[in-house]
């Protein structure tokens, strides 16, 4: 049988999530009708703000408190070069999980 | 459990998800699945290592398929049976999973472009991670933004649960770091991510707020850090403002 404590967090877990999704797409959906009937609203901080997101979530997944996992760094810089050369996405994925596989086995 | 949760899916809300994508004329192109097939892959495997990971960690196979289709967060859930297996309470391990995933009220602000007000925004509002918001605000246009948006969130809500159901029969841990696939989420960010950099605005918010989120990686739980680096958003306007 399941014990209650994993249940109440699970809850908490799926209900959080959902809860902090849904309250960004509605207050995205509010700010975009207030900007229907006055001016136009800048998007552009919200643009910037994505892309600090995407890129933290990248430098935090290659740092951790122990240090950096060079095998990973490898792979994504590869992946990076490629991009930068307009590679398509399938091979820059694959580029990138042969680099640090290899690494790994190597060093 | 699984399969019933999939045809719940299909037959109450697949109706409003396709008559969605049907409204927006965009052509399916080979690209498209260029770019949604590596990422769903990368989902999958990933999602097998969490079912098998969830399985070490005790955890009842039904709560690891149920988590996976109603989290659908592949970082925190990741985080989530970690905690547990570590021996952690799984109070704590669901508050140290919730800071991973503040991040999505973010991106639901900028998602919300992608969905139409309507029933069919509460389903969308759950496909809201990493890789659709990047993968959609990449796109030309908001039409096509709307159509990867729901058809790599489709995409990512069957693959990521029959990864886990996969991986929690396997039982077997395979380390997704061995075939180096860790490296794959990171790349696949980045990819979306470059494009954007040409603009120096962008450029200035991304830089500084990356050494935030670096400097910030030892002293604060995980999935923090990105949040602090959020603080960069100001620059560029503040850089405009000296200027003048």
């Amino acid at each position: 049988m399941t014990d209650l404590p994993l249940l109440a967090a699970c809850a908490l877990f799926i209900v959080g999530t959902y809860a902090f999704r849904i309250a960004g797409v509605l207050i995205g959906s509010r700010r975009k009708e207030r900007a229907d009937e006055s001016a136009a609203t800048d998007d552009q901080p919200l643009d910037h703000a994505v892309a600090i997101l995407l890129a933290s979530v990248i430098a935090t997944s290659l740092v951790s408190p122990s240090g950096i996992d060079p095998a990973k760094a490898a792979g994504v810089a590869m992946g990076a070069a490629l991009v930068a050369r307009g590679k398509s996405l399938m091979l820059v994925v694959l580029a990138a999980a042969a680099t640090s596989g290899l690494l790994r086995v190597f060093l | 459990m699984f399969t019933i949760q999939i045809s719940l899916f299909s037959s109450t809300n697949g109706g409003d998800l396709f008559s969605l994508l049907n409204m927006t004329p965009v052509c399916r192109t080979v690209k498209d699945w260029a770019t949604f097939a590596p990422v769903v892959a990368a989902v999958l495997i990933v999602g097998i290592s969490y079912g098998a990971e969830g399985q070490a960690a005790g955890l009842p196979r039904w709560v690891i398929a149920a988590l996976a289709v109603a989290v659908l967060g592949a970082s925190s859930e990741l985080l989530f049976v970690g905690t547990i297996a570590a021996g952690g309470t799984p109070v704590l391990a669901a508050t140290a999973a919730l800071v991973v995933n503040l991040r999505n009220a973010v991106y639901g602000v900028a998602a919300s472009r992608f969905l139409r007000p309507g029933r069919a925004r509460w389903l969308g509002a759950h496909f809201v991670n990493d890789e659709t918001v990047s993968v959609a605000t990449a796109r030309p246009s908001i039409a096509a933004g709307r159509h990867a948006f729901w058809t790599l969130g489709s995409l990512i809500l069957i693959a990521w649960p029959i990864g886990a159901v996969v991986g929690m029969f396997l039982g077997v841990v395979v380390d997704p770091a061995i075939i180096g696939l860790d490296a794959v989420f990171p790349s696949v960010l980045l990819a979306m991510l470059l494009p954007s950099l040409a603009d120096p605005d962008t450029r200035l918010a991304v830089g500084v707020g990356t050494g935030v989120a670096v400097a910030a990686v030892a002293l604060v739980p995980a999935g923090l850090a990105p949040l602090l680096a959020l603080i960069a958003v100001v620059l560029p306007s503040l850089r405009r403002a000296l200027r003048r």
